[in-house]
């Protein structure tokens, strides 16, 4: 596919804390294959990467219902979890910011940024499908952006989860689904790394 | 039987009148009825209880199509638009006096809404969730109140939807995941 003009790349907590049992991540995902290809080519085509984490306060103060299901406490400032994944890490000149719910949207200044860079179509990678790319993606929709969830650059907190998350995210923009090879334009060979 | 706390508040999702006539929206004549007994009974136990606020939330878009935004870029056709049925409360369930009606024009009901000044307002803590659709409005007004620190219950008998069964259990779970125990049964209000 041809990436639209103003669109930009959002990559969604990719972080240091991939072997933490804090939160559930299912096996097998390409995801960590294919984000450095899908960054890489963002980057050689001058489309801008904009990469938000996970961060929260030491002392918990900011986790409200957070721990109240399945996940752990994670992404504790101070800690190395909290640190951009190496493999995917921002290079100088790219945007940052930090979020301390699901949604890179909520309680950040996003919205703002892509206001001001009139960007209209975002491409979403990262983790968890079912979790913060989805919240993420149904934020970007309400606010009238059109969305593309790189299919096999997400990974979810299981594949049953990933796969009904992927499908909310279809339902709400028909053409939303991509994969890795579509923006690569050839096929992409990866490992299984259970 | 359920323990309702203080500072508690009811929201009804999207309870409105008649679902579109194309089929593909149509949830059966079944799973409909399933639905609309719950809903109608969980908003007269809350009645009844008359202590917790009763919140309806109702989804409209202008007729001019102006506010769909990206919403008609999936499976949803033009709906809910202002003055039709569809734009309307389902009668069993409309508001009445002393009760709080927060229109919304997208899915989540605290989207460009004055519903978390409400709930402040109301010093609610504890949201009693109910009504449509499973996968959609519930689940994503469900997952910014977690966002936003509420405590969330769903009666998932009173909650409906055309989607397929397995589609609206799977958001269901979603909720469980980010909240354990908050999915809830209709029968426990009666026990």
């Amino acid at each position: 596919m041809r990436i639209p003009d103003k669109s930009a790349l959002l990559v969604i907590d990719l972080q240091n804390d991939m072997s933490s049992t804090a939160i559930p991540v299912m096996k097998g995902s390409h995801c960590m294959q294919n984000a450095p290809r899908i960054i890489g080519y963002f980057r050689e085509h001058g489309i801008p990467v904009i990469q938000v984490r996970e961060m929260h306060r030491a002392d918990m103060s900011d986790f409200g219902r957070e721990l109240d299901g399945v996940e752990g406490v994670h992404c504790l400032e101070g800690t190395s979890a909290v640190e951009f994944n190496p493999a995917t890490a921002p290079v100088e000149g790219e945007y940052t910011f930090g979020k301390r719910r699901y949604s890179a949207f909520l309680g950040t200044d996003l919205d703002l940024l892509l206001r001001c860079k009139g960007i209209e179509n975002l491409f979403l990678i990262g983790g968890l499908t079912d979790v913060c790319v989805r919240f993420t993606a149904v934020d970007a929709h309400q606010y009238n952006y059109r969305f593309f969830v790189v299919t096999d650059c997400v990974t979810g907190s299981s594949w049953k989860a990933h796969e009904y998350a992927l499908a909310n995210m279809k339902y709400l923009q028909r053409e939303s689904n991509i994969t890795t090879a579509d923006i690569i334009g050839e096929a992409v060979e990866v490992k299984d790394n259970d | 039987m359920i323990n309702i706390p203080e500072h508690s508040a009811l929201i009804l999702v999207d309870v409105q009148g008649d679902e579109s006539d194309d089929p593909r929206y149509s949830m059966g004549d079944d799973r409909k009825r399933i639905y609309h007994e719950n809903v109608i009974k969980v908003t007269q136990f809350f009645r009844k209880l008359g202590t917790v606020p009763i919140i309806h939330i109702i989804e409209l878009h202008r007729k001019d199509g102006v506010d769909f935004g990206r919403e008609l870029d999936g499976s949803e056709n033009p709906h809910c638009l202002e003055g039709t049925v569809q734009g309307s409360f389902y009668p069993p369930c409309a508001p009445i006096e002393g009760e709080y009606v927060v229109p919304k024009r997208r899915y989540s009901a605290f989207f460009a809404t004055d519903l978390e000044l409400l709930l402040r307002g109301l010093k609610a803590e504890h949201l009693f969730i109910c009504g449509g659709m499973t996968n959609i409005c519930v689940h994503y007004t469900a997952v910014d109140a977690h966002q936003y620190n509420y405590h969330v219950h769903v009666f998932k008998e009173a909650c409906g939807t055309p989607s397929p069964v397995d589609v609206a259990q799977a958001a269901l779970e979603n909720i469980e995941y980010f909240q354990k125990g908050s999915i809830i049964s209709v029968a426990d209000l009666s026990s």
